[in-house]
């Protein structure tokens, strides 16, 4: 960057002043950062570990840490981000059903429902009965991996590692790289869409043992570790071009002959595995216990709806808004653009979507908000953040205001209105939340959620799609 | 563009390994790791979290020095949003506590400078921004870049974030 005349063109005196303090104090602050003198040999030792994505996991765990701790940490930052956009997650699971199928030609033909539904837990996140029967914390993996590596990370009781692996030297990194620092997690690389690779997974804390992941043709692959005691590995393949694709999982069995870097993974009989013929987000339920697969389910899904808005005053019926502008976002993903539109290659780690309004672009996110997944607007600068979230009790919204104002908050389905919300507002963030059975719905039914904001004469309206 | 913060990097880095691209990583972390990590700090307001974050983003540019056209400048926007991911993360996390347990009170030290903490209560783009405008010197078009937005945006953000800034940089204004 350089100088230029915009930077200090303000005449009004007290604009003068306050830009003033402003630099001062910036300076003096920049000075109390003062870079470790290791800082170039730490760099090198990373650079020589060959993390391959390195990832900040979380800031409680570092700022505990020893700093010779740095290149444990940085290996278990490494194992966040999969080179196959994977993620690894383990969510617990309810009763598992034996299956019969054993190789990959009885894999691929098995039904899709080998779990039996399990009437005892209703899955929220996909709008659709309990089909695989997971525990009511079902949620998208995507989301929900954020989720843990946002939230529940520092207080997981640590087990599980995923980390891209393709040959037995990695393997074996991985293994004693992983597990020193407590729990890690696995995350996606948005925006890189990935033909194949292969994913590390271990229950360390409990009877899972070891697996690998194997994917290709898959834009992205989200396993889904969560649960330090969970017998479900959820993965999630995103998919959107026409090509078959293939998701693959089966246990690690033998231990590596000769420890050499780019040994490749013995092949061996894929426990279980699946084709994706269909464009869109696919979902596989893999229930390993006590070191077995034992069943496998998939079905394809609709990823969460996203956010819009502001919509104009006397616009169309916002549900009309709503409708388009989430077609529009879907069909970018689904039509084969990548889902985030990053506003960098190297780090956001939202799945970003522009969405254009009559009153012009609208950046729109998919991913974590307050405990649970949503939908979140970036519609204003002045306004930050607006979110919708679904857990498993029903829905919340926040925003945030530049200033006194009112808030009112409707939830509408299937064209229906379901119910209002009305409060007073005051600056920074507010927030309401309704229950399924307040609003009369099932967990997962869509539900479109409309925001009205107006704050010193200014009126700010978002419609949020979540299920 | 000015650097303001101090390189402590007092002692010349070690020559690279031999790989082609170290080299001039090599300069470019000499140059512009210290103020890279001032800039970081700045936005994350810890000196640890922000030489972490400097080194990853130091990584990314190592991996992919050969196709990379401006480094330091990628290296920017490659630290800024850095920080602006992990900010992110911890509003994320930040909420989820909140929805646990009842917010803490701020201690002492963290009332001491009412500006620093005010520049915290913004929302993280217009802390980004004002931190490259009035600390980075950077123009409308360059914090656009980075922001990834029109440079008309970037105005409305810094007039934004000056005007709810004013209150605690200048008592008299709004009373």
């Amino acid at each position: 960057m350089n100088d230029h005349d915009d930077v200090c063109r303000s005449t009004d005196p007290e604009q003068r002043e306050l830009e003033g303090a402003l630099r001062t104090m910036l300076r003096e602050r920049a000075a109390d950062a003062v870079p470790a003198p290791d800082a170039w040999e730490r760099f090198m030792g990373r650079v020589d570990d060959g993390s391959p994505h390195p990832t900040l996991l979380s800031r409680t765990d570092l700022r505990s840490a020893n700093r010779r701790r740095w290149p444990a940490l940085a290996a278990a930052a490494a194992a966040v981000v999969a080179l196959v956009a994977g993620a690894i997650a383990i969510r617990d699971g309810g009763d598992v059903t034996q299956s019969t199928a054993s190789g990959p030609d009885a894999v691929a033909d098995a039904p899709a429902d080998v779990i039996p539904p399990d009437p005892g837990h209703e899955p929220i996140g996909y709008g659709g009965p309990a089909v695989f029967g997971v525990g009511e914390g079902f949620v998208d993996p995507r989301a929900a991996t954020k989720a843990y590596l946002t939230d529940r990370l520092p207080d997981a009781p640590g087990l599980v590692v995923g980390e891209p692996v393709t040959s037995h030297a990695d393997l074996v990194r991985v293994r004693w790289a992983s597990f020193e620092d407590g729990p890690v997690g696995a995350g996606p690389i948005e925006g890189d869409p990935v033909a194949a690779g292969t994913i590390f997974l271990r229950n360390d804390a409990g009877p899972g043992g070891e697996w690998v992941v194997q994917a290709s043709l898959l834009d992205s692959v989200t396993v889904d570790a969560l649960d330090a005691f969970g017998s479900s590995v959820v993965v999630a393949g995103t998919k959107s071009t026409p090509q078959a694709a293939e998701l693959a999982v089966r246990p690690l069995v033998a231990e590596p002959p000769v420890l050499e870097a780019g040994n490749e993974l013995p092949d061996g009989p894929f426990e279980e595995r699946r084709t994706f013929d269909s464009v869109g987000v696919h979902v596989v339920v893999i229930r390993i216990v006590g070191g077995t697969t034992l069943g496998i389910a998939e079905q394809p899904v609709t990823p969460l709806s996203v956010a819009v808005g502001p919509v104009a005053p006397g616009d169309t019926d916002p549900a009309d808004v709503a409708a388009q502008t989430v077609a529009q976002v879907l069909g970018r993903t689904l039509t084969g653009s990548p889902p985030a539109t990053l506003v960098s290659p190297e780090t956001s780690d939202d799945d970003r979507y522009v969405v254009p309004t009559a009153e012009g672009d609208v950046l729109a996110s998919v991913g974590p908000v307050s405990g649970g997944i949503g939908v979140t607007a970036l519609w204003d600068e002045a306004l930050g953040e607006t979110s919708a979230t679904v857990d498993g009790a029903g829905i919340s919204v926040r925003t945030t205001s530049p200033g006194n104002g009112t808030l009112e908050v409707s939830y509408s389905a299937g064209g229906g209105l379901l119910g209002e919300q009305a409060m007073q507002v005051g600056p920074g963030e507010s927030g309401s939340a309704v229950s399924y059975s307040e609003l009369g719905v099932v967990p997962g039914e869509p539900v479109i959620v409309f925001l009205d904001l107006r704050v010193d004469g200014a009126r700010y309206r978002a419609v949020l799609g979540v299920a | 563009m000015r650097h303001h913060c101090v390189d402590t990097m007092t002692e010349d880095p070690p020559t690279g390994t031999g790989r082609s691209p170290l080299s001039g990583v090599e300069a470019l972390f000499r140059e512009r790791y210290g103020p890279m990590v001032s800039l970081a700090y700045l936005l994350v307001r810890d000196g640890a979290l922000a030489e972490e974050l400097v080194q990853d983003a130091f990584l990314a540019v190592q991996r992919r020095w050969q196709s990379i056209d401006d480094p330091p400048a990628y290296l920017r926007t490659a630290v800024v949003n850095a920080c602006r991911t992990w900010g992110r993360r911890q509003k994320v996390r930040r909420e989820h506590v909140a929805t646990l347990a009842p917010e803490t009170a701020p201690s002492a030290d963290q009332l001491a400078d009412e500006l620093w903490d005010a520049l915290a209560t913004l929302p993280e783009r217009q802390r980004t921004a004002v931190v490259l405008r009035y600390y980075e010197d950077a123009s409308d078009d360059d914090i656009a870049a980075v922001l990834d937005c029109r440079p008309a945006t970037v105005r409305t953000t810094l007039h934004r974030a000056l005007k709810a800034l004013r209150p605690h940089l200048i008592p008299e204004a709004n009373r």
